[in-house]
């Protein structure tokens, strides 16, 4: 098992502590990946901000997306954890990223393979994507998300190193783990499609 | 109540104005009228939903988004313009 800390930069530190339990405090978003149980919880603090609860859920399906498809995201409120958390809640998280079991959990051959509707719902279109890839951001901003319909799909950058070489990729995938309430944040700046006559895209742009 | 109105009761972030609210995929842009009322102007603000948006990427670098999310959808995104 393995537990890492949401910052409010929106990065994510490793965290070690002598059980999981320990490592739950009040103040904190948790990305905790269970190899065993094939699922990556959100733990998210009593008194977490908003800004990490939003981070966490776009950084766990990031985690989602380097663990493999048979792993599932569930987000967990803080004294609300199921069963089958508090049954690990004594377990010894590992000391570094590579302990415990591999990284990669995709063993060629061995990963499901997903369905067109599946992959369609958590992705944008090809022609979607090209036309808002190909539109230049405006200067000075960075894009987060988009926004169509009431789904949001966050912008999941991946670095791997390949022979010492680091190599970056990033795609746009569907969040759900969005919580309840107000985002606002000054930073942030907003593109609108319209296509038809109706708002088709709503892009979220953070200044640099 | 609606969305639209309970999110016309809420106050925006200071410095900031409202100027339109999202329903996607409709946009409701907030209107000012204006009447004469023996010879006193009264202004009421209304929200109504947006004719003939110019199409494609409108962009603007005064504008910021509140978002307002319900069981994990986007149900709202507000327009908001700094104030000068």
């Amino acid at each position: 098992m393995e537990i890492y800390n949401v910052t409010q930069s929106g990065e994510t530190n490793f965290l070690t502590a002598p059980t999981l339990k320990d490592a739950l405090i009040g103040d904190r978003v948790l990305i905790i990946v269970s190899d065993e149980l094939h699922t990556i919880y959100l733990w998210k603090g009593k008194e977490s901000s908003v800004r990490k609860k939003f981070i966490g859920a776009r950084l766990a399906q990031a985690v989602r997306g380097d663990r493999g498809l048979t792993y599932k995201v569930e987000p967990v409120d803080q004294e609300e954890e199921p069963p089958a958390l508090l049954n690990i809640l004594g377990t010894k998280p590992a000391e570094s990223p590579t302990a415990g079991q591999s990284m990669d959990v995709a063993t060629p051959g061995k990963e499901p393979v997903e369905s067109t509707e599946a992959a369609v719902a958590i992705t944008l279109s090809a022609d979607l994507k090209q036309k808002l890839m190909g539109e230049v951001l405006p200067e000075g901003f960075d894009r987060e998300g988009i926004i169509i319909g009431t789904d949001y799909y966050g912008i999941i950058k991946s670095v791997s190193t390949i022979l010492g070489k680091t190599v970056e990729s990033s795609d746009i995938q569907k969040t759900e783990e969005l919580p309840d309430g107000q985002l606002f944040d000054q930073s942030y700046g907003i593109r609108l499609l319209v296509e038809k006559g109706n708002i088709s895209v709503v892009e979220i742009l953070k200044r640099k | 109540m609606s969305l639209l109105e309970k999110i016309k009761g809420q106050a925006p972030p200071e410095g900031y104005e409202r100027e339109g609210i999202i329903l996607p995929p409709m946009f409701y842009a907030v209107t000012e009228k204006k009447v004469m009322v023996l010879g006193k102007e009264v202004v009421k603000t209304e929200l109504e939903k947006a004719k003939d948006l110019p199409e494609g990427f409108i962009f603007s670098e005064n504008y910021t988004p509140r978002i307002y999310i319900e069981g994990g959808k986007v149900v709202a995104i507000e327009i908001l313009k700094k104030k000068v």
